[in-house]
């Protein structure tokens, strides 16, 4: 209580506040972005916002930038009541946003970014002087350079970023809302974008400052807002605050179905991965010299705030992507250089977390995307021709043993509600009878029947002796289902703990979040120690 | 062979290039400035023929060759502004639309010129008052310059074009909005800019810009309409947006180069045995190569662009 | 009594099999009647209704423009629809030319409906057919005549079609070079190829047109039919709807390729190789094209002419989709389409309108369809074709 609404308690009647949110609520279908958020930015500060991801931050910004309304709830900006209808409307009023992803048109230059939209001209022709002066010294006066005649499409992101800054500072905003603004720079790079925040605040402008990397957030933010699953937990100065004290107020719990979890031991090994790293499609290295192993029997789960190379990971583990260096083993095998299908042939199942638009074609009919991935091998295929009658009645067979509710197998997969498209995913992995399952985000956007079922259906495979890696935001489902828990953050391993009943769920919170790790021995045992 | 290289270099030579190039050069710039708005032309054909067409009928309608000239121009907004309905409106594919009305553009010429003639194939019996070639005294005068002397107005506005394209592109407000809707809508979009408007008016231009280069070979080069006398020129143009690498002086060259190469074959089918159609090949397999490079390039830029965009998640 | 009970026990799992034997016959023939059904009801459309009223309302309209526009130009407009209508039924000879038509209108329909179910936009038909054309023309004069020889000449037009969508296809999958334009240029290059070719090396010495020799009557495609006639391309063109059909919808080759056109990242993550795909999906394409092509030398013009083609690549377009990329409804809109060509065509003769008027109604059909149709190759990115520099 004490913590809660610090901002209303501590304000009085001289706090000028730049912008005010009260009670408001966004809803998506049933997934409630925001539930009664209240939050209050005072002139002149440095307001950091941090959550998890799924935490609301984004549909909260997307409300004050008027990209989304809100279902209830009022905003004040400067003090007067407003509605924000559309972006321009908030750039009207002073605000400016500079998104995770950049709004600029590569082609053009830095200069003519900058401008568009409000170009000084004469008689519809460009003024280039005035432009290149406007923008020289506005940047000047903040304390960046930026080439102004380069094209936005040869620049570094930082500097894309700093373009982008220069947009709203141009069109005169002084309330800036940075996105995730430090996910894109090297911690030097960030250290001069703290140093024009700063700048900019001193100059009279307001800074939302939304992030999840604490350290940074307590370095630079005046006070923060910790929001949770759609919800404000609290308001808190960040100079009465330690990093670990935010992760405590950011790792919350869900409600969860019931499962039983079985105790079986786990045995031989069923992929090892060693010193695995990754370059992403940029050519960074996000995943750096990983070792796992997982065993028969056993669900290792992979915790991570989104973006520390899990999904590169995986999408290596599985094939879609080839390593710089290390390999996997898939039962002794080598399989560093296999296809995705000689993988598949070998027994790696994969269920990847954005299901509509990777594991499945909506177009296609539900038996072809059932058996998608064995329509090339017997008994499906007779000859150069797909045996029909193998394949309806395989297809009919994980209907029923899926309770996939549909008319008919003909359907197209599009018709399903997004349980059932997750169902028929499921399906079509499970019984593909692998012995590595990779289930990334398995019940992300289902309702609680629907997690359930996919969690015993996980379990129940457990049983037949493969080994299944969990990679899931959803702290309680690892805790839930995982024999291990690994976190990984900024491309390594930093910790594996046994999931054991007292687990502490803040330490592992903190391990997500940078704040700790284990040391590099206990780990190298924890990694390889067969349970 | 000596012939053929006393041919090349004689006045007459760069003479015919000029006036081959000019409708190649008009229809790429228009191809230009519609792919820079990020609605890819592939009309430039059809809208062509419906100004050629067009210029010789009013032009033989009203015994004026100006009137034919505007007529086309008109012709060519009024076709691709269909075009832009069906695309930008009608949510329709603009490759499909674009086909559509290269269609369209061939069949409603002969159609009507069947009517207006009664004649299958050509513009017979129209008599064309034929557009006047302008010299200009102080070129006539030099041996090599003269060859840019006695063209029609045409030729001189598809030079103007260039250099209009060039300005209109990078020294207007419209032209900086245009392109930064070509390339990315959402930094349009992020400053208030209307997608929509700026195709609209993009297509037009190159509608108008088309017209004018349908004149040039039906009320210029040629005092008659022949049904689909376009024989390819549009894609050609569009070739040529391409190996210039959409910049409006590359673009230049590019028309040039495939100007050049007809003109070539032209000259070595009259002079020599060599078989002119594999000179007449060159450009487009120069295109299949650039296109190849281009390719590369695009990949590049979009490993650039998964930096920017997952630049957020590390 | 442990080995009697093990032996009743043995004798109750007999039982249990034959049991379960018969229980898994009469489902499984349940399960196939179910099958043919649900065949029988998917077949014609994978599509909803709705998309067969917008196909027939675009066949409405294009018959409605003619009428106007009869009653528009025409001295005696009822006497010249009716020309129209009724034209391609009038006589024998004209039958035979509608059918001729919707012959060439199937290949090309058939090859531009692999390409579209790929989610590709190939408009390299045209050279497709030029090369098919070609080495059918070759095929036909050069090598000794031998009773089949048409066989070997449909061959190997095929086989130049599907090795002129090969190079298109592989500079899309592999280097990422817009396929709009590469085969635009391809094209260009077959017909030049072509020219050069006829002229040189299939045009007699010393022939008066640019035209190769009358084929050898073993070089041409066996006539069908007594007054009403047609070429054996007939049944090319039946066989051909079967293959692809089959090809697309009960091959694990064609499974792929649908996987891959409806959604090519679940296509890479079921384990397909969709690169492979791609090109495959191009060349495969030209293999009817190709087809259409020698069908059209062998069976139509009996020798190589100038400009063989005539444009027929966009034709293959439009059929495509009216036919909503479907190969068994393919030659329903070939026939119907061409219909209304020879309708124009015999209007043309008998009163005073001329044909061009269904190269309109050509246009309009197309930008009707467009309207609503195709809604997955409108995500082609074609904003972005020719490898425009995206960051």
């Amino acid at each position: 209580m004490k913590l809660r609404d610090a901002a209303f308690s501590n304000s009085s009647s001289e706090d000028v506040f730049a912008l005010k949110l009260q009670g408001v609520s966004k809803s998506y279908g049933n997934v409630r972005a925001n539930r009664n958020i209240n939050l209050s930015v005072r002139k002149d500060e440095i307001h950091a916002i941090v959550g998890e991801n799924g935490a609301g931050k984004s549909t909260l910004m997307k409300i004050i930038y008027g990209t989304v309304e809100p279902d209830s709830g009022r905003l004040e900006v400067w003090g007067k009541p407003v509605q924000i209808r559309s972006s321009l409307d908030a750039i009207r009023l002073g605000i400016g946003m500079v998104f995770q992803h950049f709004t600029l048109a590569p082609n053009l230059t830095v200069a003519e970014n900058v401008v568009l939209g409000a170009e000084p001209s004469r008689f519809g022709w460009l003024q280039a002087k005035t432009i290149e002066d406007v923008v020289n010294s506005l940047g000047s006066s903040f304390g960046f350079h930026v080439p102004t005649k380069a094209l936005v499409r040869d620049l570094s992101v930082s500097q894309q970023q700093r373009v982008e800054i220069l947009k709203t500072l141009y069109r005169r905003a002084k309330l800036l809302i940075l996105d995730e603004p430090t996910a894109v720079l090297t911690p030097q790079e960030t250290e001069s974008l703290f140093d024009i925040i700063r700048k900019l605040r001193a100059e009279g402008h307001t800074i939302i400052f939304i992030s999840h990397k604490l350290l940074e957030v307590k370095a630079i933010a005046d006070r923060i807002t910790v929001l949770r699953q759609g919800e404000n937990v609290t308001t808190v100065d960040a100079e009465n605050v330690t990093p670990a004290d935010i992760a405590n107020l950011m790792v919350g719990r869900s409600v969860l179905s019931k499962v039983t979890r079985s105790s079986s031991k786990p045995k031989e090994k069923v992929c090892e991965i060693k010193d695995l790293t990754v370059l992403s499609d940029a050519k960074n290295e996000v995943v750096k010299k990983i070792s796992l192993t997982i065993h028969e029997g056993e669900i290792l789960g992979l915790a991570g705030v989104e973006g520390n190379g899990q999904s590169q990971l995986i999408e290596c583990i599985f094939g879609l992507r080839s390593p710089k260096s290390g390999r996997i083993l898939l039962k002794n095998c080598d399989i560093t250089s296999y296809s995705v299908s000689q993988r598949r042939r070998l027994g790696i199942a994969f269920i990847p977390p954005d299901r509509r638009t990777s594991g499945v074609a909506e177009q296609a009919k539900i038996f072809e995307v059932l058996l998608a991935d064995r329509m090339s091998s017997p008994p499906f295929r007779k000859r150069m021709f797909l045996d029909q009658f193998q394949i309806g009645l395989k297809a009919k067979e994980l209907i029923k043993e899926f309770g996939i509710k549909t008319s008919s197998p003909n359907s197209p997969v599009g018709s399903l509600s997004g349980g059932n498209i997750q169902k028929v995913v499921l399906a079509r992995e499970i019984s593909s009878n692998p012995k590595l399952l990779i289930a990334a985000e398995p019940t992300r956007g289902v309702d609680v029947a629907a997690a359930e079922f996919a969690h015993n259906r996980l379990l129940d495979a457990l049983k037949q002796g493969l080994g299944i890696l969990l990679l899931t935001s959803d702290l309680d489902e690892l805790v839930l289902l995982a024999n291990r828990i690994a976190v990984i953050y900024k491309g390594q391993i930093v910790a594996i703990e046994k999931n054991r009943p007292g687990l502490d769920l803040k330490q592992i919170g903190r391990y997500m979040m940078g704040v700790d790790r284990q040391d590099a021995s206990l780990l190298a045992q924890q990694g390889f120690e067969s349970l | 062979m000596e012939q053929v290289i006393t041919a090349i270099l004689s006045a007459s030579f760069i003479y015919t290039l000029i006036r081959i190039s000019t409708p190649l050069i008009l229809a790429a710039m228009g191809g230009l400035i519609a792919d820079q708005s990020g609605a890819i032309n592939i009309a430039l054909e059809g809208l062509m023929l419906m100004g050629a067409f067009t210029a010789l009928v009013f032009s033989g309608w009203s015994q004026n060759s100006t009137i034919g000239l505007l007529m086309a121009i008109v012709s060519g907004i009024l076709l691709s502004a269909l075009l832009a309905l069906f695309h930008l409106h009608l949510k329709a594919d603009i490759i499909l639309a674009g086909i559509a009305i290269n269609i369209l553009a061939l069949g409603l010429t002969s159609f009507l010129m069947f009517l207006i003639t009664g004649i299958k194939g050509y513009s017979s019996g129209i008599a064309v008052d034929a557009l006047p070639n302008i010299n200009i005294p102080i070129l006539q005068s030099a041996p090599f310059f003269k060859s840019f002397s006695g063209h029609s107005i045409i030729s001189y506005l598809s030079l103007l074009s260039v250099v209009g394209t060039y300005l209109f592109l990078y020294k207007t407000v419209f032209g900086l909005r245009l392109r930064s809707v070509g390339s990315n809508p959402s930094a349009g979009l992020a400053s208030g800019i209307s997608v929509i408007k700026i195709q609209w008016l993009a297509i037009l231009i190159s509608g108008a810009l088309c017209g004018l280069a349908g004149a040039q070979l039906s009320i210029s080069t040629t005092k008659l309409f022949v049904t689909g006398m376009v024989q390819g020129r549009g894609f050609i143009a569009l070739a040529a947006v391409l190996l210039g690498g959409r910049k409006p002086l590359r673009v230049f060259l590019g028309a040039l180069l495939f100007g050049t190469f007809d003109a070539l074959s032209n000259t070595f089918q009259v002079l020599t045995n060599f078989p002119s159609q594999f000179i007449y090949i060159i450009p487009y397999v120069a295109t299949l190569i650039a296109l190849v490079i281009y390719g590369q390039q695009s990949r590049k830029a979009r490993q650039q662009a998964s930096q920017a965009a997952e630049a957020q998640d590390i | 009594m442990l080995l009697c009970s093990r032996s009743r026990d043995l004798n109750r799992s007999k039982d249990w099999v034959v049991i379960q034997t018969v229980e898994k016959n009469v489902t499984s023939i349940r399960l196939k009647i179910q099958q043919i059904i649900d065949n029988v009801k998917t077949l014609p459309s994978n599509d909803s209704f709705s998309v067969i009223v917008k196909v027939v309302l675009a066949v409405l309209l294009g018959l409605l423009i003619v009428y106007l526009v009869t009653l528009v130009v025409s001295e005696n407009p009822q006497e010249a629809f009716k020309a129209f209508i009724t034209g391609p039924i009038s006589q024998p000879n004209r039958i035979s030319d509608w059918i001729t038509d919707a012959i060439n209108l199937t290949m090309l329909g058939l090859a531009i409906s692999i390409v579209f179910q790929a989610n590709q936009f190939s408009l390299g038909a045209e050279g497709q057919l030029i090369f098919g054309a070609m080495a059918a023309g070759a095929v036909a004069l050069f090598l000794p005549p031998f009773t089949g020889l048409f066989i070997v000449g449909l061959i190997a037009s095929g086989v130049a079609g599907f090795l002129w969508g090969v190079l298109p296809g592989v500079l899309k999958a592999y280097l990422g070079s817009d396929e709009i334009v590469s085969t635009l240029m391809l094209n260009f290059i077959a017909v030049q190829i072509y020219d050069f070719l006829l002229q040189n090396f299939f045009m007699p010495p010393g022939a008066g047109a640019i035209l190769s020799d009358v084929f050898p009557a073993q070089g041409l495609l066996p006539v069908l039919g007594g007054k009403v006639r047609t070429s054996a391309g007939l049944i090319v063109a039946v066989l051909a709807v079967i293959i692809v059909w089959a090809m697309l919808y009960r091959t694990p080759y064609g499974f792929n390729l649908r996987m891959s056109g409806f959604n090519e990242k679940f296509a890479q993550h079921i384990g397909l190789n969709v690169k492979q795909v791609i090109w495959l999906s191009m060349a495969v394409s030209g293999i009817f094209a190709g087809i259409s092509g020698g069908i059209l030398a062998m069976g139509v013009h009996t020798r190589l002419v100038q400009r063989i083609s005539g444009g027929m690549a966009f034709e293959g377009i439009i059929v495509s989709m009216l036919a909503q990329n479907n190969p068994l409804l393919v030659p329903v809109a070939a026939v119907a389409y061409s219909y209304l060509r020879i309708g124009a065509d015999v209007m043309e003769r008998t009163s005073d309108v001329s044909r061009e008027i269904v190269i309109v109604v050509q246009a309009i059909m197309i930008l009707f369809l467009t309207v609503q149709a195709l809604p997955r190759i409108r995500n082609l990115r074609l904003k972005y074709a020719f490898g425009r520099k995206k960051m």
